[in-house]
């Protein structure tokens, strides 16, 4: 929040209020090593009965990207994921907000990607394709491992 | 040197935007059959490219946002999965383009039919993108591309009289025996060639790459500033020189062959080896320009890890991409579809990208959340509205001018 951190009005609870919309969905996630994620497709929102709703998750995948995109398009990305995903109840991808360090003009996490599956008690729903991409072409090609030159 | 190299990604970005194949020739024929009455164009073309490039680089070194991370960012996910298969389309049908583009320079300089020439050329162009370091692809086709300079050097000892050609470029008028929708389809075509998607997604990403900063601002806009001009001076070199030899013997222009004549009228052999020097590093360079920007637009749609600056397998899905479109490349060129051809159909797609890409640059770029204190001054902003408005009637125009022309025949 350093970018809007004037703007942004802090509650005593510590906790943030503002633009969900505007501010957390459709954005870029970033983890602590600097590498992409992913980007937030939807977002998990609980919504007490005493208390104002709050976001508890970032989401992500075709899962939850194809309902936002709706129509016959978002329909067939749904399938399509739940056709390719090796489990037979394919969740998307979800992490904590307890793990966004900071938010600018993306949204930074304080961990690294490869720990986030285990903080999710083993959920792969993010980055599968990507570890798929990998361990079946990208990189058997020779030269994969190496920065370029 | 070092400060030349450092604004070579505004020149290799421009000259994938303004000398790719489709262009090379595009160009040439505009000044054979129009001679300069569309010289106009180049520069409207020229300031509206610098005005946003401008933008989406800056918004790049301030924030670390790719151009099309922001298109998903405003457009949220329909109207950015429009944008997205519109502009893909024309990347991916320019990319195409550029390999067969490779292969006929190639050919002009062997004798070797271009179509055995295509895997090759593919393969090259792969590696590149594979394997070499993203400083290292652009300060070698960007300076190599110059050597298209030797158009202008031909216009030069061709000796026209400067004051009639540019009173004729000041007060266009249609040539006779053109029609009015054939000279505004070329006017769109060549509107479009400069304005083209694929530069702010390439020129904003290859900020990213080079790991830009709010301290590399004035570094970003000398890249704008000097990079794009060139690319259009360029462009115009190549329409003059074939305004002064092909128009006035009534030659018409078809391949990327008769595009290098009037250089080679002009100052023999050793200027036609630039020139072919030139159609070599161009093609090569604007291939890479476009198949990065599918790889880069479509990762950053998804918010996948895109880039040069991490090895292939922490980009695995990215690099996955820029393989199929190069196998897609070959596949497609060796059907013997003509590769010139391949580019005109690109403008029906662009119909649709050019709006929507420039739309999302000129919001964020007024947006203090992203931008801080960079934000859009007004004459930024006025020039911006103009040229948004310009775009928009180009790109509705762009599909009825080509089916009434039959693409400009």
């Amino acid at each position: 929040m350093t970018a809007s951190a004037d703007r942004v009005p802090r509650k005593p609870t510590g906790e943030y209020s503002f633009d969900a919309t505007l501010r957390l969905l459709d954005r870029q996630v970033i983890d602590s090593d600097g590498a992409f994620v992913c980007n937030v497709d939807d977002l998990e929102i609980d919504v007490p009965a005493t208390r104002p709703p709050r976001v508890v998750a970032l989401l992500t995948g075709p899962g939850v990207l194809g309902p936002r995109t709706g129509g016959f398009i978002g329909r067939w990305m749904v399938a399509t994921w739940q056709r390719l995903s090796p489990a037979s109840d394919p969740k998307p991808g979800r992490i904590d907000v307890h793990l966004i360090a900071h938010i600018d003009s993306a949204i930074h996490l304080a961990v690294p990607k490869n720990r986030l599956a285990e903080l999710a008690d083993g959920d792969e729903g993010i980055d599968g394709f990507e570890k798929w991409a990998r361990s079946v072409i990208i990189g058997r090609i020779p030269g994969a491992g190496h920065d370029p030159e | 040197m070092k400060r030349i190299l450092r604004v070579m990604l505004g020149v290799f970005t421009a000259i994938g935007g303004f000398v790719d194949i489709g262009d090379l020739v595009t160009n040439a024929v505009v000044g054979s059959r129009f001679g300069v009455s569309l010289a106009w164009v180049v520069v409207v073309g020229v300031v509206g490219i610098c005005v946003f490039a401008e933008m989406s680089g800056r918004v790049a070194a301030v924030s670390g946002r790719g151009t099309f991370d922001l298109v998903r960012e405003r457009l949220g996910p329909r109207g950015g999965l429009l944008n997205l298969v519109g502009s893909v389309a024309v990347t991916l049908l320019t990319f195409i383009a550029e390999i067969g583009g490779i292969a006929l320079a190639f050919e002009l300089v062997s004798g070797v039919n271009y179509l055995l020439l295509v895997p090759f050329a593919a393969f090259a162009v792969w590696l590149i993108l594979w394997r070499v370091k993203f400083s290292s692809m652009e300060n070698t086709f960007g300076l190599a591309g110059l050597s298209l300079l030797v158009f202008a050097f031909a216009v030069w000892r061709l000796g026209p009289d400067w004051g009639e050609l540019l009173q004729r470029a000041a007060h266009p008028a249609v040539p006779m025996g053109e029609g009015h929708p054939t000279y505004w389809y070329y006017a769109i075509a060549l509107f479009g060639a400069a304005m083209t998607p694929y530069e702010v997604f390439f020129f904003s990403s290859g900020g990213v790459e080079e790991k830009w900063s709010r301290k590399d601002l004035r570094l970003e806009r000398m890249n704008v500033f000097l990079g794009f001009p060139l690319g259009g001076l360029l462009s115009l070199s190549i329409m003059v020189c074939a305004a002064l030899v092909m128009m006035p013997q009534g030659i018409e222009v078809n391949t990327l062959g008769q595009v290098g004549l009037p250089v080679a009228m002009a100052l023999g052999k050793l200027g036609l080896a630039f020139a072919l020097l030139g159609f070599v590093a161009a093609t090569f360079g604007a291939a890479c320009e476009t198949g990065l920007s599918v790889g880069y637009s479509v990762a950053q749609f998804y918010g996948w890890q895109w880039g040069k600056f991490v090895s292939p397998v922490r980009a695995s899905r990215f690099h996955l991409l820029i393989l199929i479109s190069t196998l897609l490349a070959v596949a497609v060129l060796l059907t013997t579809v003509d590769p010139i051809k391949v580019t005109e159909y690109s403008v029906v797609f662009s119909a649709v990208a050019l709006p929507l890409t420039y739309f999302p640059i000129l919001i964020v770029a007024n947006d203090p959340d992203y931008m801080g204190a960079s934000v859009n001054g007004r004459v930024a902003n006025a020039i911006g509205m103009l040229y948004l408005v310009i775009l928009t009637v180009a790109s509705l125009a762009a599909l009825p001018l080509m089916l009434i022309t039959k693409a400009g025949q």
